[in-house]
């Protein structure tokens, strides 16, 4: 009788030439044995959220620096920061935190537009972006790049004044850093018209930000290493598959071994590429 | 000791194209979950329909070959998006 471990990894005549690892019913216990570790993950941040947590140091002048760098390129003039923006973008920070959501639009209905309005800046145009979970600057305005809508924001002509808001707080018990980012211009006609195709916002805090420092593991990294455990441990025992099928010859019924291999790569490297942050 | 799998080549070259277009577009979207979710359900898909065509090709496809492709798209799948959510 083969050793157990041989069993799980290495294609043997006790396991049908194929490692049990690799079996249906082992690839549905895994599937099972993943979502539980990462419903405890997730339970875990929810009963303690102390004991995971994500902060992150973004100074928002950089955050504008390099918006304004991206108009630059794209031969657009560069945007002012505006003390007033910036302390809308900082109210739309708060209120997030304060009423536990994630989105331009309140729970209870409140425009980003009204938060721009009660620090009295009177605007023509207004639009906002959000991003959340995000190291550093550069990563942020490069997301906001990637996405068609939030770029259209960055890039709009019409604006001249930015804001810009980063605080940190808990979301849904994770801790977590949020940027807002405002963007205006002011009123130069009666009619006060808010972009009907601005769909993103984005803070970034007027006075000295607050230095944030790395307080605890976070839930992303957790959910980053409990995935590519799964991962590594199917691309070991395909690997034993392989070398043990092409070693000894063994014919069977089977899936193609390389082509899992490519597969599982691709997504090992997908799993390390993902960044954390997330924008609106 | 056997030869490694080349006979079906293009079918590999095709297979390492669409991985990798995966990845680039992964690293294209970082930042917007959502357009990252549908990129990885796209590659799990192609790659269970890449399996069952290659092995139809090879006059090897069974019903157990098929399940196995199934399972391994969804454990990736699986894995990715746990990581996203």
């Amino acid at each position: 009788m083969a050793h157990p471990f041989v069993n799980l990894f290495a294609p043997h005549p006790h396991n049908n030439h194929k490692a049990k690892i690799l079996w249906p019913q082992s690839i549905v216990i895994l599937i099972g044995l993943f979502i539980m570790g990462r419903s405890f993950i997730d339970m875990t941040v929810g009963l303690q959220p102390g004991v995971l947590g994500y902060a992150s140091q973004i100074d928002p002048d950089k955050v504008i620096e390099l918006t304004n760098q991206e108009r630059e390129k794209a031969g657009l003039p560069g945007l002012q920061t505006n003390s007033e923006l910036n302390q809308a973008a900082l109210a739309k920070a708060a209120d997030m935190f304060e009423n536990n959501y994630w989105a331009h639009i309140s729970p209870t209905g409140t425009e980003p537009w009204s938060f721009i309005t009660q620090s009295g800046y009177q605007y023509q145009h207004a639009g906002e972006n959000l991003a959340r979970d995000f190291s550093n600057p550069q990563d942020v305005v490069k997301a906001w790049m990637a996405s068609p809508t939030h770029k259209k924001n960055l890039l709009d002509n019409r604006y001249r004044d930015i804001g810009v808001a980063v605080m940190d707080g808990t979301l849904n018990g994770v801790e977590t850093t949020l940027v807002v980012q405002m963007f205006g211009t002011t009123q130069t006609t009666v009619a006060r018209i808010a972009s009907s195709n601005i769909t993103n916002t984005a803070y970034a805090q007027e006075e000295a930000p607050n230095p944030v420092v790395e307080v605890g593991l976070s839930p992303m990294d957790l959910s980053r290493v409990w995935s590519l455990a799964f991962v590594i441990l199917i691309l070991l025992a395909l690997s034993l598959d392989w070398i043990f099928v092409l070693r000894y010859n063994i014919v069977r019924i089977s899936g193609d071994t390389w082509a899992h291999l490519t597969y599982f790569a691709g997504l090992v490297i997908i799993l390390i590429i993902i960044r954390q942050g997330i924008v609106l | 000791m056997k030869k490694l799998p080349l006979k079906n080549i293009f079918d590999y070259i095709l297979l390492t194209g669409l991985v990798s277009a995966a990845i680039l577009l992964i690293l294209f979207y970082n930042g917007n979950k959502n357009y990252q979710e549908f990129t990885i359900i796209g590659l799990s898909l192609l790659y269970i329909v890449w399996g069952i065509i290659h092995h139809a090709r090879e006059n090897r496809l069974q019903a157990r070959i098929i399940l196995e492709y199934v399972l391994f798209g969804l454990l990736g799948c699986v894995l990715v998006i746990g990581l996203l959510k």
